[in-house]
C-alpha cells in the first residue's frame, strides 16, 4: 500500500504537473497553484481518500505536507 | 516612471464611476519583466525570488508593478513611498507613510490575461480566467456551485456549457475576494442572483451569511477572458437598485 505521501505525491503531480517531491514542503504561496486547479486537486484529494476537506480547513494549510498530515490524522 | 503610455504592458480597461479596471498583458517578455521588477520593493523582489516557477513569477511581478504605477498616478505619492499589508487570508491593501489608503484595489491573473480593479473608499473583488484554458467543469463544479447552478450547467448545452461556467465561476470568485475570506468561505453554499445567471451584466447582490453588506456584481468579460467585479454599495444605493431602479 503506498504511504499517504506518495499518493499526495501523484496526485499533485497528476493536477497540478508539480513533479519535484521536495515541493511537498514548499510554501503553498510559492507555488502559484490558482484556485480553479486547487480546487479540482482538493475533490481529488477528497475522492482518493474518501474525505471531505472543509474549505477553512483547507485554507490553513501552509504546504502540501500539512495536507498530508490531515490525512494522516483523519483519513480511515 | 511607469505608465499606461503606447509601448507599456498595462492598459485602462473598463471605468464606471469611481470603479477602474486595468487589463495586463502577461504574455512573457524578459524586457517587461526586467522593468516591473525594478518597481518592487525588497519585499516584493524577496517574494518574486521565492516563487518556484517563472508563470506564478512573471504575472506578480507584471500586475504588481501595473498596480503601483496606477496607485502612485490616482494618489499622488511616489513609488518608494508606497507599500502593501496582508488582511487574514492575504488580501492585499496599500500603504504610504504607515496610514492605509481609503482606496481599494484587487488583482487576478489567469493565462495571458491580468486585471487590477480599483475604487475609492469601498471594498471591491475581481476575478479573470482566460478562455484559451478548459475548465475542468466535472471535477469542479460540484464544490463551488449550489443546486440550481449544478441543474443550469448540465441543461446548457456543449457549446454555452464553458461559458456560463467560467460566468458563474468568476462572479463568485470577485465576490469571495471583495470579502477577503477567499475559498475559504465555502461558495456552494450561496447561489447568485438570478439575473447573473441567466446572462444580465449587472446585479446586486447579499450573501446570505452576512446580509448586511451589499454588493455590485458585474460581468466585465470579452472574446478572449471571462471576468467579474464585485463592489461594495452604500445602502441607499443598494435600497434603490433591490426595487428595481435601473442599473
Ligand atoms: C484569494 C484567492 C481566491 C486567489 O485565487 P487565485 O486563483 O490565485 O486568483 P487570482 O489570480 O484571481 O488572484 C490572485 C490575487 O488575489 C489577491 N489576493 C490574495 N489573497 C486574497 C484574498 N484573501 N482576498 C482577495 N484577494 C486576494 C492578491 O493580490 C493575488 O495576487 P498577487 O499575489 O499577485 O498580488 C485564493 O488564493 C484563496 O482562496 N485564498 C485564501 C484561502 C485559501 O488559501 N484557500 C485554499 C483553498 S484552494
Amino acid at each position: 500500500m503506498a504511504s499517504v505521501e506518495d499518493r499526495v505525491g501523484s496526485l499533485v503531480e497528476k493536477h497540478l504537473g508539480i513533479t519535484d517531491r521536495a515541493l511537498l514542503d514548499a510554501h503553498t504561496s510559492e507555488l502559484g497553484v490558482n484556485s480553479m486547479d486547487g480546487v479540482a486537486f482538493l475533490k481529488a484529494v477528497g475522492q482518493d481518500f474518501g474525505v471531505d476537506i472543509a474549505p477553512e480547513v483547507a485554507a490553513g494549510f501552509a504546504s502540501m505536507r500539512d495536507l498530508i498530515n490531515h490525512l494522516e490524522a483523519n483519513a480511515g | 516612471m511607469l505608465s499606461e503610455a503606447a509601448g507599456s504592458w498595462f492598459r485602462l480597461f473598463y471605468e464606471s464611476g469611481d470603479i477602474i479596471v486595468t487589463h495586463v498583458d502577461l504574455a512573457p517578455h524578459a524586457q517587461r519583466e526586467a522593468r516591473a521588477l525594478a518597481w518592487l520593493d525588497d519585499t516584493e523582489k524577496d517574494r518574486w525570488r521565492r516563487f518556484r516557477f517563472d508563470r506564478p513569477r512573471r504575472e506578480f511581478a507584471l500586475c504588481r508593478a501595473a498596480l503601483r504605477a496606477v496607485l502612485c498616478h490616482r494618489l499622488g505619492c511616489t513609488n518608494t513611498e508606497l507599500a502593501f499589508g496582508a488582511a487574514a487570508y492575504g488580501k492585499p491593501f496599500a500603504v504610504v507613510g504607515g496610514t492605509a489608503l481609503p482606496f481599494n484595489f484587487n488583482v487576478s491573473h489567469s493565462g495571458r490575461h491580468g486585471l487590477v480593479a480599483f475604487a475609492r473608499g469601498r471594498r471591491l473583488g475581481v476575478d479573470v480566467e482566460d478562455r484559451s484554458r478548459s475548465p475542468d467543469i466535472g471535477a469542479v463544479a460540484g464544490a463551488v456551485f449550489g443546486p440550481n447552478e449544478q441543474a443550469e450547467l448540465r441543461a446548457a448545452g456543449v457549446s454555452q456549457k464553458a461559458r456560463l461556467f467560467l460566468r458563474l465561476w468568476t462572479q463568485k470568485e470577485a465576490l469571495i475576494k471583495a470579502c477577503g475570506t477567499g475559498f475559504s468561505m465555502d461558495v456552494s453554499e450561496f447561489e447568485l442572483p438570478e439575473t447573473m445567471r441567466r446572462g444580465m451584466r449587472k446585479g446586486v447582490f447579499r450573501l446570505p451569511r452576512v446580509p448586511n453588506f451589499v454588493w455590485c456584481l458585474e460581468n466585465i468579460g470579452c472574446a478572449d477572458f471571462a471576468a467579474a467585479i464585485a463592489y461594495e454599495l452604500d445602502q441607499r444605493r443598494a435600497l434603490q437598485l433591490e426595487a428595481g431602479h435601473v442599473l
